[in-house]
């Protein structure tokens, strides 16, 4: 009785074509030019603006045909180890994986070094950074002012706040807030931090799967 | 030794003319001309009485439109005044006597000044013309699960919507301002909001 496995290979079932054709061509190819493409797919994943002359920079002198044949499937093998979180996916269950989808041992080292060594930082910033998102704030900036007349009023006396939100996304928006609501802002802020910390002790979270 | 560089009002030709009309006036309708009159003092786009409320005031107040009109003005003006220096009943009662208004109307200014005159100054102070203002804040709190990139995530995201009033161009309304934080970025948000209450309690 065949048994049934636990585990799912990262890549999942059916294999994402390229890795396919990856497995299919890799004999053809000296590891040489396998590490080269290796190094190219981690600094496009890494790049937050990737573009085409970027690409034809750092492949240069490799053919298109080992391109073609290698570069889809090294792309792909990146993509799902990253997006599998890192306690299901250590270093030997990664390379096992690799081995059954026969990929030849001997290329393994490139594709580990690249996810489990010092690039990996920088391949998990760029995909927090893609991720699709509503404008962050990058940085608030702020003054207090007392009014102390107007046109109407001799003595005034009112102090108010000035805002000016920057987000991630270039925005720049000037607010005035009034003291009223300025404890508003800081009474909602405050709020859902409570409820934020109330839920990060639920029991949800300290399963982790 | 003149009063007059004290004085709240300086008596200019029209100014007199005016007091005279509302020495005139009927006494039973005056209390209600001059609530209207102070409740609308903070809100200078909309005058106190629209076209067809002049329309129909001034016949019933036996005064002709451009009476009328003069009359709302002067009255807008000590009220004016009034709120400028922040007058007390009993000084506005003395000033208004010196510019020879009838002491039952006097009487009827400085209660109707009484009764209204904190909250209109309360609503001129609070009055400004800054280009956006905070209106509300509103906001929603989801558990991010997953992403193209990342699976198994778990992370608690919060989402404001800062609705803003508009100054500016009126009528056009100003788009609110999305914010998305999660919790360090939130946490690092009520740090600055913090450092800013404690400017403002430092003040009083």
């Amino acid at each position: 009785m065949s048994g049934i496995k636990d585990h799912v290979n990262f890549l999942g079932y059916p294999l994402p074509p390229g890795v396919s054709l990856l497995v299919k061509s890799l004999k053809k190819y000296d590891i040489s030019v396998f590490e080269r493409l290796v190094t190219v797919a981690v600094k496009m994943s890494s790049d937050t603006n990737p573009t085409n002359d970027k690409f034809s920079n750092l492949t240069k002198g490799i053919t298109q045909e080992a391109i073609n044949h290698i570069y889809p499937g090294v792309c792909s093998i990146i993509r799902k180890a990253m997006r599998t979180p890192k306690h299901l996916l250590k270093k030997n269950v990664f390379e096992n994986d690799l081995n059954e989808i026969m990929l030849p041992t001997s290329f393994h080292a490139p594709l580990s070094t690249a996810l489990f060594g010092d690039a990996r930082p920088l391949l998990e910033d760029n995909a927090h950074e893609q991720r699709p998102h509503v404008a962050t704030l990058s940085k608030l900036r702020w003054r207090v002012d007392v009014a102390i007349s107007n046109a109407s009023l001799n003595r005034v006396m009112e102090p108010t706040i000035l805002i000016t939100i920057t987000t991630d996304k270039g925005e720049e928006h000037t607010l005035e807030v009034s003291k009223e609501k300025f404890h508003q802002l800081r009474y909602s802020v405050l709020e859902v931090l409570n409820y934020m910390q109330q839920l990060e002790k639920r029991s949800i979270f300290q399963v982790e799967t | 030794m003149s009063n007059m560089s004290e004085s709240l009002f300086t008596e200019t030709p029209r100014f007199s003319k005016g007091v005279q009309l509302i020495n005139e006036l009927d006494i039973d309708r005056f209390p209600k001309l001059l609530t209207r009159i102070l409740q609308n003092l903070h809100n200078k786009a909309e005058p106190a009485f629209n076209e067809a409320e002049q329309v129909k005031l001034g016949p019933a107040l036996s005064l002709t439109s451009s009476e009328l009109v003069l009359v709302i003005e002067t009255l807008t003006f000590i009220c004016q005044q009034a709120a400028y220096h922040a007058t007390k009943p009993g000084i506005l009662m003395t000033e208004l006597e010196a510019v020879a208004i009838n002491s039952d109307k006097c009487k009827v200014i400085c209660e109707g000044w009484s009764a209204h005159g904190k909250p209109t100054i309360e609503k001129l102070k609070k009055h400004s013309f800054a280009p956006k203002q905070l209106q509300s804040v509103e906001w929603h709190l989801n558990l991010k699960l997953a992403q193209d990139s990342k699976s198994n995530l778990k992370e608690p995201n919060a989402i404001f919507q800062l609705n803003v009033e508009n100054n500016d161009n009126d009528g056009v309304p100003s788009e609110p301002v999305l914010l998305e934080f999660n919790h360090s970025q939130l946490f690092n948000l009520y740090n600055k909001l913090e450092v800013i209450q404690s400017q403002l309690d430092s003040l009083s």
